[in-house]
């Protein structure tokens, strides 16, 4: 694999995710940019995104590991955390990042927080409050996103 | 355990003497009279003496006293404090210095606080604090992997532990280090780079992985302590890195006094309490309040504070562009007052009664409108009333102050225009300036004040930060008193205490902007009509009368005062 000027650090990880993936999550560097990755990650089961897969864009900035990755959804969807440009609300994204963390355990924090959404530290206010007030609403919205944006395609 | 031990601290333990401290006494008064002292010599010796200031300024480094126990000096002058504090809490709680910096800090450097709640529970307070493991170090585990960069045989003196058992190679520390302080200030809270652990970093790590770098960490430091010790604040002068330290009295959250702060390096003056512009006679908690309510207020306050007024006789729009408040219209030659547009000579003592536009003649009209909205609109229109004053004064003090920096100018010109004359002959000018900038910030905050002086008893918390506490509360017990009696019959009430106060207030506010006025004029005469006696003797009147009204105010302002 050529790295080129890839620190070792990128390298192996990228080795990683690919020898010994994630159940449900897959992540494949591009080819001309091997600080860009495609990401999909499968709607968690007993979630109301199950049988949705959703993509995800994933960039390494210049000082990873010391600053964490840029993570955004493509696919459109209905969760609290993610505003209408798909950027995530996720804590070790921000201030708890440290540079122990990992690609693959970023990945599965997202995934956590598909299985897990948590209205009272909003990203879309609209959002929350349907999901706070009346989750029942919330959680069939969701579903419609996902089978409407995130059907899997055969 | 070997990265764990505290052999490499001994450098941060500092022997503190505090021989200075007992120098550091001096009354607020002794300020006032040598400042008074300086304008008399002036006058009886004229221009044979050159003044000498009673403060030199000081040349750069040197840590210099004041005379009201404020101290300037450079950040790293105060370190000795700050050493001291955490040797002392080191030596107390038996922890390394290292764990009672963060201890400090999340106590806002007080020790009396940090042991109050370190008896409560000392476990929670280090685990809040990031210090839990330094109290009690864990064995690190030996590794020669990183778990950040992936590198494996690393040597052991390439790898650098917290007391938290985690490690990382130096140039992951490095780079930890590096982008923590490029966030800034909040580099000193940055924990240990594993996953969620909540040890914090410290100057032992920095110091092991980066010594590049400490130097840099170390000021962040100092500066979190300047900021937050509670006896220190930075010159909020543009670009000024003094620092001012108050030496003695219960600190900057005490806000019973004002004190004045006097920067020796760029000259700002600031109140060392709040770091605003000196602002007596107001307090700082009651400036904050009127500032906030200013804020507020703003949009509905401007359309009555344009720039140009028309004249109230033939309508012409005139603009202020002098500090003075004396108006004569260039087209019609009426002469009028800014602030009330009302003529001119009825303001005069000539005329009998003196500067009357600073009063607010509430309506006391028995059968007002005591709907809401006219409740509203009144209460609107009081506050109106000060906010222009205040507003015209500030207006004043800023061309005030470009007026000061244009007098080396005309001081200069003057020089040349009259033979024989010595720098110090013209000097004069460059007080009078100083002295009429000094009177519009004090004027000024008689108008916010002022406002709270009569602050309806429904809006009572501003009225306890302006007046001194007892007074208001007589007056407020004694005015209820009044309003029973004057439901029962219709002989004219007394006056108040309240509103004695306020008559007393205005009138000593009054006068000072008469005298302020007079100067004004007498300073903004074309150069040669300048007459150098008046503006002197109208200078020192200015200045006696003002510090006189401060004190008054300072003192309760007792009857006879
Ligand atoms: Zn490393
Ligand atoms: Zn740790
Ligand atoms: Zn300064
Ligand atoms: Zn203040
Ligand atoms: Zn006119
Ligand atoms: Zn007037």
């Amino acid at each position: 694999m050529s790295g080129g000027s890839l620190p070792r650090r990128i390298v192996k990880e990228t080795q990683r995710l690919i020898a010994d993936p994630v159940a449900g999550i897959s992540a494949t560097p591009y080819a001309d940019n091997l600080r860009y990755f495609a990401v999909a990650i499968e709607g968690p089961s007993d979630s109301c995104y199950e049988e949705g897969v959703f993509q995800l864009e994933l960039f390494l900035p210049a000082d990873y590991p010391m600053a964490p990755p840029k993570v955004r959804f493509l696919t459109k969807i209905y969760h609290p955390n993610v505003d209408k440009l798909g950027r995530i609300c996720l804590d070790i994204l921000k201030e708890k990042w440290s540079p122990a963390l990992q690609i693959r355990t970023v990945l599965l924090s997202i995934q956590a927080l598909m299985s897990a959404p948590n209205p009272d530290d909003p990203l879309d206010n609209t959002v929350a409050d349907v999901w706070k007030n009346d989750e029942a609403k919330a959680l069939e919205t969701a579903r419609e996103f996902t089978k409407n944006f995130a059907a899997k395609k055969e | 355990m070997s990265d764990m031990e505290y052999e490499s601290e001994e450098e941060y333990e500092y022997t503190y003497s505090d021989e200075d401290e007992s120098q550091a006494s001096y009354s607020s008064h002794a300020m006032d009279d040598s400042a008074s002292l300086e304008m008399e010599t002036e006058v009886e010796e004229g221009s044979k003496k050159r003044k000498s200031r009673g403060r030199t300024s000081s040349l750069g480094d040197a840590v210099m006293k004041d005379t009201n126990g404020i101290t300037m000096m450079n950040a790293k002058d105060i370190l000795p404090m700050m050493k001291e504090r955490i040797n002392e809490v080191s030596e107390i709680l038996n922890i390394p210095p290292s764990a009672a910096t963060p201890l400090l800090r999340s106590h806002k450097w007080t020790k009396e606080r940090l042991f109050e709640s370190f008896t409560e529970d000392d476990g929670k307070i280090k685990k809040d604090a990031g210090v839990y493991h330094r109290c009690m170090p864990v064995s690190t585990e030996e590794t020669n992997t990183c778990i950040i960069c992936f590198e494996s045989d690393i040597s052991k003196e390439q790898m650098v532990g917290m007391p938290c058992g985690h490690s990382f190679c130096i140039e992951c520390w490095k780079g930890h280090i590096q982008a923590k302080l490029d966030d800034g200030p909040s580099c000193i809270f940055a924990q240990c780079p594993y996953p969620k652990c909540e040890e914090v970093m410290t100057e032992v790590e920095v110091k092991k992985a980066a010594p590049e770098l400490l130097e840099k960490y170390e000021s962040y430091q100092l500066k979190q302590f300047v900021e937050v010790n509670g006896t220190s604040r930075w010159c909020p002068g543009p670009g000024c890195e003094r620092v001012a330290a108050l030496q003695n009295g219960s600190g900057l959250l005490d806000d019973s006094n004002l004190i004045v702060a006097d920067c020796d390096s760029c000259k700002t003056k600031f109140c060392i309490k709040c770091g605003e512009e000196p602002h007596a006679p107001l307090l700082c908690r009651a400036l904050d309040i009127w500032k906030e309510k200013c804020n507020n207020e703003s949009e509905t306050a401007n359309w009555i504070l344009a720039n140009t007024k028309p004249c109230p006789k033939c309508r012409s729009r005139i603009e202020k562009n002098q500090g003075c408040n004396h108006m004569t219209c260039q087209k019609c030659k009426y002469e009028f007052c800014w602030i009330c547009t009302g003529e001119w000579k009825e303001h005069g003592a000539n005329t009998g009664g003196y500067y009357n536009c600073n009063k607010f003649a509430q309506e006391k009209n028995k059968d007002e409108d005591q709907s809401d909205a006219a409740k509203a609109k009144r209460e609107l229109d009081r506050y109106l009333h000060y906010y222009s004053r205040y507003h015209a004064h500030s207006e004043a003090q800023k061309f005030a102050s470009r007026q000061l920096a244009d007098t080396e100018k005309k001081m200069v010109a003057l020089q040349e225009r009259r033979d024989n004359s010595t720098w110090t002959d013209v000097e004069f000018l460059k007080s009078a300036n100083e002295q009429l900038v000094e009177c519009r910030r004090v004027l000024k905050f008689t108008y916010a004040f002022g406002y709270y002086l009569t602050t309806p008893p429904k809006t009572v918390a501003p009225v306890e930060a302006v007046a001194k506490d007892e007074d208001s509360k007589k007056a407020k017990k004694k005015s209820k008193e009044d309003k029973q009696e004057e439901d029962k019959d219709e002989e004219p009430k007394p006056k108040t205490q309240q509103e004695l106060q306020k008559e007393r207030f205005e009138y000593h506010q009054e006068m000072l902007e008469r005298f302020t006025e007079n100067l004004s004029e007498l300073v903004e005469k074309p150069l040669d009509d300048i007459d150098r006696e008046a503006v002197v003797n109208q200078t020192i009147v200015v200045n006696r009368f003002m510090k006189g009204m401060i004190k008054y105010v300072e003192d309760g302002m007792e009857e006879g005062a």
